[in-house]
């Protein structure tokens, strides 16, 4: 466990030092301000619209700060070479698979909590009015979501560089985002190969739609079912392991030359 | 440090083939072009602020029913992980009301921004200002700045005078309906059947205000001139005749024109969904349809 706190910490600190999570954060800022200054036909404040748009933000800055932060972190050890080093200490490929993993998603939830604290914050600057239970539920659920999309994005960098990583790993998040949850309309015209593929696709890739709470916080449904929520989570878990366990398989017997250094 | 500047050009390029994507998909989606042939630039810009004005706009119509969007037909039903997407996304078939509606006004404010020549867009702006939030100075500074850009528009004054009936303001009203015959004659085709329902929709106010005046003989022409554009309007044929001929009317012009705009806020406020969220023909806030002209005929008896 210690071994793996390492390998997370390693990562917490390459973050710290880069620039991406800050980026994120002023970007947000900068367009939730730029909203709040809307003059809306002089109507006054609505707030539901700003919280609406800050949520869907971070959903998108989480989705690429996971998958390029976390596919960028196996692929760069070893164009480096400090994977040799790093694999010379008593440290098991299991350990670097669930460290970088561990630390990317840690990193990723921390600035979660940024982007819903600022996103929270202006919209109780406007007055707007929001369920704490939904909003810690979404949370919640939110990095679950996360902890897949590191985890599809880690799988991709074990035997990939960071760019066909990153890509792979975008492409197929992204479906699950938009195509998934469509499938059983699309299966209404789609019929034969295509429909089956469409109907396995349904199956193989991960709901993460279901993960996403954003409609109850924002038009004030109130928190889902708790025993849904566990559902879910359960759900997620089970997925982020399954996804570590073949990265670790993928991994575990991966070779490395030096002449693939980078300059 | 190589890698990485690789690797952002790479991204970037990815979102923006995605971003054109999109785009292209709504473009496709598009039924008209506002530009003449070989002005493609205005074709391509054009269509992109309608593009957003569309979206926006649904925007809107999502925010109205509370998050929830359209129903499709599905292939399958009950499936676990479509029982799980609607605990945790409700997709029961609600209406917001009162002073939440204001909640749907950003969305129409940055579709009218998108597209500040889309009449439709002032009209259901101005309609959810009186008819829910009841700001009528707010929802007629929004029908003022239309016709500002749309000069001519007959819609947007039959809306301010819709507005003034609201207010009781009936000379203000009578000055709209004025304006928006006037406006109609220089520049809606008569060959249209909108158009047409739309110049009885106003005949039909005027003719009432009038008669509200006492002043009976122009009535008369007006509603006469309903009968003309659609002859199978009996009712409104009866009042004229009944007017003409000094005999008392019901109801009272002051009466039929509160009730008329009471069923056009109802008429706005219908949805085009059924109880099951499945999608029809309407739009909400849009007194600017057939259906809406019928209850101007029975509205009449």
């Amino acid at each position: 466990m210690r071994r793996i706190g390492v390998v997370a910490w390693v990562v917490w600190i390459e973050m710290l030092r880069r620039k991406d999570v800050y980026v994120l954060f002023i970007l947000l800022g900068a367009l939730l301000l730029s909203l709040v200054s809307l003059n809306i036909f002089g109507l006054g404040s609505t707030s539901r619209y700003v919280l609406d748009v800050g949520l869907t933000m971070s959903w998108i800055f989480g989705w690429i700060l996971a998958v390029y932060m976390t596919a960028r972190e196996l692929p760069r050890e070893e164009s480096r070479g400090t994977i040799f080093p790093l694999l010379a200490r008593p440290v098991r490929r299991a350990d670097v698979v669930i460290g970088k993993w561990l630390g990317a998603w840690s990193v990723t939830l921390t600035a979660m909590l940024l982007f819903y604290g600022l996103v929270a914050g202006v919209n109780a600057g406007l007055g707007g009015t929001l369920d704490a239970r939904a909003f810690a539920q979404g949370y919640l659920l939110h990095a679950v979501a996360l902890g897949i999309l590191c985890a599809v994005a880690l799988l991709f960098s074990t035997r990939m560089n960071h760019d066909a990583a990153s890509a792979l790993s975008f492409v197929l998040t992204g479906a699950a985002f938009v195509v998934v949850p469509r499938v059983p309309e699309l299966l209404v015209h789609q019929k034969g190969a295509a429909g089956t593929a469409l109907y396995a696709l349904y199956h193989l890739v991960p709901h993460v739609q279901l993960f996403d709470l954003r409609k109850r916080i924002v038009h004030e449904f109130g928190a889902a079912p708790a025993s849904t929520a566990a559902v879910v989570v359960l759900y997620g878990l089970v997925w982020i392991a399954l996804l570590l366990l073949v990265a670790w398989l993928a991994y575990r017997r991966k070779r490395f030359s030096r002449t693939n250094l980078s300059a | 440090m190589q890698q990485r500047s690789s690797s952002v050009p790479v991204l970037a390029a990815a979102l923006l083939w995605t971003a054109a994507f999109s785009l292209s998909c709504l473009l496709s989606a598009l039924p008209r072009v506002r530009s003449t042939p070989g002005e493609w630039a205005a074709a391509v810009f054009g269509s992109s602020r309608e593009a957003i004005a569309g979206a926006l706009y649904e925007r809107a119509d999502l925010y109205f029913h509370r998050g929830v969007g359209h129903v499709h037909e599905e292939a399958f039903a009950r499936h676990p992980f479509q029982r799980l997407t609607e605990t945790i996304s409700p997709s029961r078939h609600v209406h917001v009301h009162g002073a939440n509606i204001k909640e749907i006004m950003p969305w129409l404010w940055l579709a009218l921004q998108s597209d500040p020549y889309n009449v439709d867009l002032y009209l259901v702006s101005a309609f959810w200002l009186w008819s829910e939030a009841e700001r009528y100075d707010l929802a007629l500074r929004v029908l003022r700045q239309g016709q500002a850009r749309i000069p001519y528009n007959h819609a947007l004054q039959t809306a301010r005078g819709r507005l003034m009936l609201k207010q009781g303001r009936l000379t203000k009203a009578a000055e709209a309906f004025d304006a928006a015959l006037a406006f109609w004659e220089h520049t809606a085709d008569p060959d249209d059947e909108q158009a047409r329902f739309d110049r009885a929709e106003i005949l039909f106010y005027r003719a009432l205000l009038h008669e509200a005046d006492g002043e009976n003989e122009r009535a008369v022409g007006m509603l006469h001139e309903i009968v003309k554009l659609f002859p199978d309007r009996h009712t409104i044929a009866d009042r004229a005749r009944a007017l003409a001929a000094g005999e008392p009317v019901d109801p009272p012009a002051r009466a039929l024109l509160q009730r008329l705009v009471r069923k056009h806020e109802q008429a706005g406020h219908a949805c085009g969904r059924d109880a099951h969220g499945h999608e029809h023909e309407h739009e909400h806030g849009h007194g600017h349809d057939h259906e809406h002209e019928h209850e101007h005929e029975h509205a009449g008896a």
